[in-house]
């Protein structure tokens, strides 16, 4: 079947990683289309994907992580994608794992579901300070969704149709990756985590450095507080195909 | 009538005519010159009638130029506040603009390529 899977990947200032990316989701799951959304990078990514033969979708400028995911959305919608599957650019989300992400998304056991790095014991590492965070997010949203989630930063996702026709319209624009949760929450989509195994970043850092991060829980929280008082729209008003 | 409030006569008039001049030119859209307008037909007032501005004070009992930086702060406060509205509007609409040219090329780059071979 033509069109069924699209595996997601922002990307900015990844040249280094990128093509290795795209060769391991290639090994790992043959059947699937991949884009690389460039959002913007100064360096060669957008070559380096083309000339891997990927899709990639070049942002005029860099629009930060969530405009980046959701110009993935709206390209795997207006293809008629079913399933998108969200993967980084940086050779973290190791490309084996896709398939256990997306299991419960084929099974129509969920609309959108979470590769989560602590559900099970790995040996995933992290400054204190970012686990403390990471740990203070996984209990509001646990609370706000009211549901266990253990890993609400993680961008290692999979999603249905359903989910990415509202994400294309509704999708937080920076820091998207905890506050979508509450998205999905509050329009009712079912959401799920699976354990996966993460490796260490290869190449480049989190663009989230220790003088943003106390910049980016600032903005988190307050997106989430601001969400709740929201009153969110609901997936079937009036959403139209491509 | 104090030089003072002739001075303040002249420039009200100078910035009323201004932004006048710009709304007429279209060098401000509708939209967005309302309170534009508002702050100068404001100005223009207490240009003309100095006296409101003192009437003002003695209800509120606060001085002159209290009332008067009062009156002006809030006028810029409310331009400033519509500003940030603006500019999000723009935002947003811009960011709709870039990702449908990113999608649109990708499908014309995909047609071309079909096309071809």
């Amino acid at each position: 079947m033509k069109n069924e899977i699209l595996v997601i990947i922002p990307a900015y200032n990844e040249e280094k990683s990128i093509r290795g990316v795209i060769e391991d989701v290639r090994r790992h799951l043959p059947g699937a289309d991949i884009l690389v959304v460039n959002d913007g990078s100064e360096d060669a990514t957008g070559r380096v994907a083309r000339r891997a033969g990927v899709i990639v979708l070049d942002l005029l400028d860099n629009l930060g992580i969530g405009v980046a995911m959701q110009t993935g959305f709206k390209y795997a919608l207006q293809k008629g994608y079913t399933i998108a599957v969200q993967c980084d650019g940086d050779g973290q989300h190791p490309a084996e794992q896709i398939p256990v992400v997306l299991r419960p998304v084929t099974g129509g056991d969920c609309d959108l579901s979470v590769g989560s790095r602590f559900l099970k014991k790995t040996d995933y590492k992290a400054s204190l300070p970012r686990r403390l965070g990471m740990k203070l997010f996984g209990a509001i949203i646990s609370f706000v969704v009211g549901q266990q989630m253990t890993d609400t930063t993680s961008g290692f996702r999979a999603l249905n149709r359903g989910l990415i026709r509202y994400f294309s319209m509704y999708y937080p624009y920076d820091y998207p990756e905890v506050e979508s949760l509450v998205f999905v929450h509050k329009a009712g989509f079912r959401l799920r985590e699976v354990p996966i195994i993460m490796r260490q970043r290869k190449n480049g850092v989190s663009s989230i450095t220790r003088r943003k991060s106390a910049y980016y829980m600032i903005k988190v929280l307050l997106a989430i507080f601001l969400d709740l008082l929201r009153r969110l729209p609901k997936p079937k008003e009036g959403v139209a195909d491509a | 009538m104090h030089r003072i409030q002739v001075y303040g006569l002249a420039v009200s008039i100078v910035i009323f005519v201004l932004i006048f001049e710009l709304v007429r030119r279209q060098k401000i859209r509708e939209e967005y010159s309302l309170l534009w307008i508002c702050t100068g037909f404001m100005l223009l007032v207490t240009g003309i009638f100095p006296k409101l501005v003192d009437a003002i004070s003695l209800l509120t009992q606060t001085y002159y130029l209290t009332t008067l930086l009062i009156i002006g702060f809030s006028f810029l406060f409310f331009i400033v506040l519509h500003f940030s509205v603006v500019i999000s509007r723009l935002t947003e609409r811009l960011t709709l603009l870039m990702q449908e040219v990113s999608i649109l090329r990708a499908r014309l780059e995909e047609k071309e390529t079909r096309g071809d071979s």
